[in-house]
């Protein structure tokens, strides 16, 4: 599975959406149950998934599917 | 089930959690959470969901390090304790008022655990009042508030962190962030150890093990090496399965069956069993042994046939994963926990077995072995009549039948959520509940006690009934006998004895319905054999125009009459 279909798994299981709603534009600010405590929820279930850590600083920032693929790859890549 | 959590930290992530584990685990819960560091508003406030919802449960976390926080960095090497006095003694004001408000609730408290370490490390314990004694401290604070209230238990989580370790249990960018310090590890165990404590708390539990002998209760093949060569012993490698043995044994004294289901020789494998110095587990633990060549599946319907238990209330050890499949194939609901391949880690495998978990230990559960074993007798003796009647004369059956108190109903409790064939209504009661009933004048809570010449079989039956209509109609909201003790006419001296009773009090009717399951058939025509008849909605006794059925082979004695008095 491509990253980016295992981060729409994810988020659709964490914040109870279809995965047909959700697509590479996909931010916090257009998914209501995107809220700040579901946000680090979803956080910790993809550092499962990918047995990676992020920085606190990081995590802030990654409020949208585009920034979560970056943020994985870059950690990956690594 | 309602639940609420409350707490000084962000508990929106536990909660969550325990929702996803109890639909797994098919426990339907509630849970309602009180806002970041509000628990004391939820405690005080009268109209706060607390109390407006009437929950169950409620589980109380306390973060000691949250509730602490200054005070470690008002000192430096010593810790006031007074100011932890202060601190402590204040959340545990408010508790106190939660379970004086809230008698009928269960309120479970985590146990105190300090999720930093003292930057000053060496001066633990070689200085008085040293950052290492707080835990201690305050849990031993804990333990003796805790003591006189018994609508509150203590939840020991401060165990899964000696046992996961604080590295894997404390996220530090959640506390930061979010207020809420464990990680996704920790909140996963988290939520699984507060699901045991929830099913403690319904009764929840299995009643029965089932053992293989080879390689399970000891090590290697007695077919083969004979009594002397196999793995048992007090010293080295064997002394797993001798520590292995004493933790069943410490089940067994609970009140938890064993069986064994084994392929051998029986006469062989009974010669160890008996004689063998470090078999800790003697022939008379068991109470079915089927040591033979036949299949296991065969053995186990045997075994779930004589104790009369059901699949569900089975644990199956073996340590062939062919022998599990094949039993878990033929009755999924038997659980067939793996054993690990390595048998130094049995003692700790069954320490960690999460079925059979207990809150209070009532004194049926202590003797419970020593009444299933005089039924199998009373089972076996019973096939040398061929006159029903002439049996029940000979057991000398003895009936007593009084009102709840405190010491019946943990136990009446217990049989509301355990009985499921001869249970008319099937309504689930908790301690708390059956409290509430034997203090509301319009609620009858009854139970039954029957000794017979093979021992005290116990309390075995149970009744709660409702007055309904005021002085013509009572309700039977539970009837219940305990499976050990069906057909033995039990069942109709205790209605007997309830219907005379409340005839004496001047009512006409008593009314009944039956819920039937899929487990209630054996008591789906009680009503009709006592003469009740169906209106269309309920069953229904004149108590005016009818006369009980005589039981003249059962002595009873009843203790209503002196309530009458």
């Amino acid at each position: 599975m491509k990253i980016e279909d295992k981060v729409i798994k994810i988020i659709s299981k964490v914040f109870e959406i279809d995965e047909n709603q959700i697509g590479l534009e996909s931010e916090a600010d257009n998914i209501e149950s995107w809220d700040s405590i579901g946000h680090l929820r979803f956080i910790m279930e993809l550092e499962e998934e990918f047995n990676v850590k992020f920085l606190t600083s990081q995590i802030r920032e990654m409020a949208s599917v585009k920034k979560c693929i970056n943020a994985l790859s870059e950690k990956l890549d690594n | 089930m309602q639940v609420i959590l409350l707490g000084n930290y962000t508990l929106d992530f536990l909660s969550k959690e325990l929702n996803s584990l109890s639909i797994i685990e098919e426990i339907d819960l509630d849970i309602i959470v009180s806002g970041y560091n509000q628990y004391r508003k939820y405690i005080i406030d009268f109209n706060s969901q607390t109390y407006k919802t009437h929950p169950e449960i409620i589980f109380i976390s306390l973060d000691l390090t949250t509730l602490l926080e200054n005070i470690f960095y008002e000192y430096s090497e010593r810790l006031n304790k007074e100011r932890i006095d202060e601190r402590i003694d204040e959340s545990l004001d408010y508790i106190n008022i939660l379970a004086n408000k809230m008698p009928n609730t269960m309120i479970f408290i985590d146990n105190f655990y300090l999720f930093h370490r003292s930057v000053y490390q060496t001066l633990n314990y070689n200085i008085d009042d040293s950052y290492g004694e707080i835990e201690t401290y305050c849990n031993t604070k804990l333990k003796s508030f805790i003591n006189p209230l018994i609508n509150v238990k203590i939840v020991d989580i401060r165990d899964l962190i000696i046992r996961y370790g604080l590295n894997q249990m404390i996220d530090y960018r959640l506390h930061y962030t979010a207020k809420s310090h464990w990680s996704f590890k920790a909140l996963k165990e988290i939520a699984k150890l507060y699901l045991r404590y929830i099913k403690a708390f319904i009764g929840k539990r299995k009643k029965c093990i089932v053992l293989d002998l080879d390689n399970t209760l000891w090590g290697g093949i007695i077919g083969e090496v004979g009594s002397e060569g196999i793995e048992l012993s007090n010293d080295g490698p064997g002394k797993a399965f001798y520590d292995f043995q004493n933790e069943l044994k410490k089940l067994y004294d609970l009140g938890i069956i064993l069986a064994i289901n084994s392929k051998n020789t029986e006469e062989i494998a009974l010669a160890t069993i008996k004689e063998h110095p470090y078999m800790i587990l003697k022939p008379d633990y068991f109470l079915v042994k089927k040591i033979n060549w036949k299949n296991k599946i065969e053995n186990i319907k045997e075994i779930a046939e004589e104790i009369n238990i059901g699949y569900d209330s089975i644990v199956f050890l073996d340590d062939s994963p062919y022998e599990r499949d094949i039993v878990k194939s033929y009755y999924p609901q038997i659980e067939t926990p793996e054993l690990p391949k390595d048998s130094s880690l049995y003692p700790k495998f069954i320490r960690e077995l999460e079925y059979f978990d207990f809150l209070n230990v009532t004194k049926d559960d202590t003797k419970r072995n020593q009444s299933y074993r005089a039924n199998i007798k009373r089972n076996k003796y019973q096939h040398h009549f061929n006159d029903i009647e002439k049996y029940y004369y000979s057991l000398e059956m003895i009936a007593t039948i009084s009102k709840a108190c405190s010491f019946s109903i943990p136990r009446i409790a217990q049989m509301t959520q355990k009985t499921n064939q001869f249970n008319l209504t099937t309504y689930r009661y908790t301690e708390n509940d059956i409290n509430k009933f034997s203090e509301d004048i319009n609620i009858d809570v009854y139970y039954l006690r029957l000794e017979d010449k093979f021992g005290d079989n116990g309390i075995i039956g149970t009744a709660v009934i409702r007055q309904t209509n005021p002085n013509k109609v009572v309700h039977i909201d539970s009837f219940l006998i305990s499976c050990r003790v069906i057909g033995r006419t039990v069942e109709t001296v205790f209605i007997n004895e309830i219907i005379n009773y409340y005839k004496k009090m001047n009512y006409h009717y008593l009314t009944g319905e039956y819920i039937p399951t899929k487990r209630n058939k054996p008591c789906k025509d009680f009503y009709k054999d006592h003469k009740f008849k169906y209106d269309g909605k309920y069953w229904v006794y004149d108590m005016k125009n009818n006369k009980t059925t005589k039981v003249p082979w059962m002595k009873v004695e009843s203790k209503l009459e002196e309530v009458l008095k």
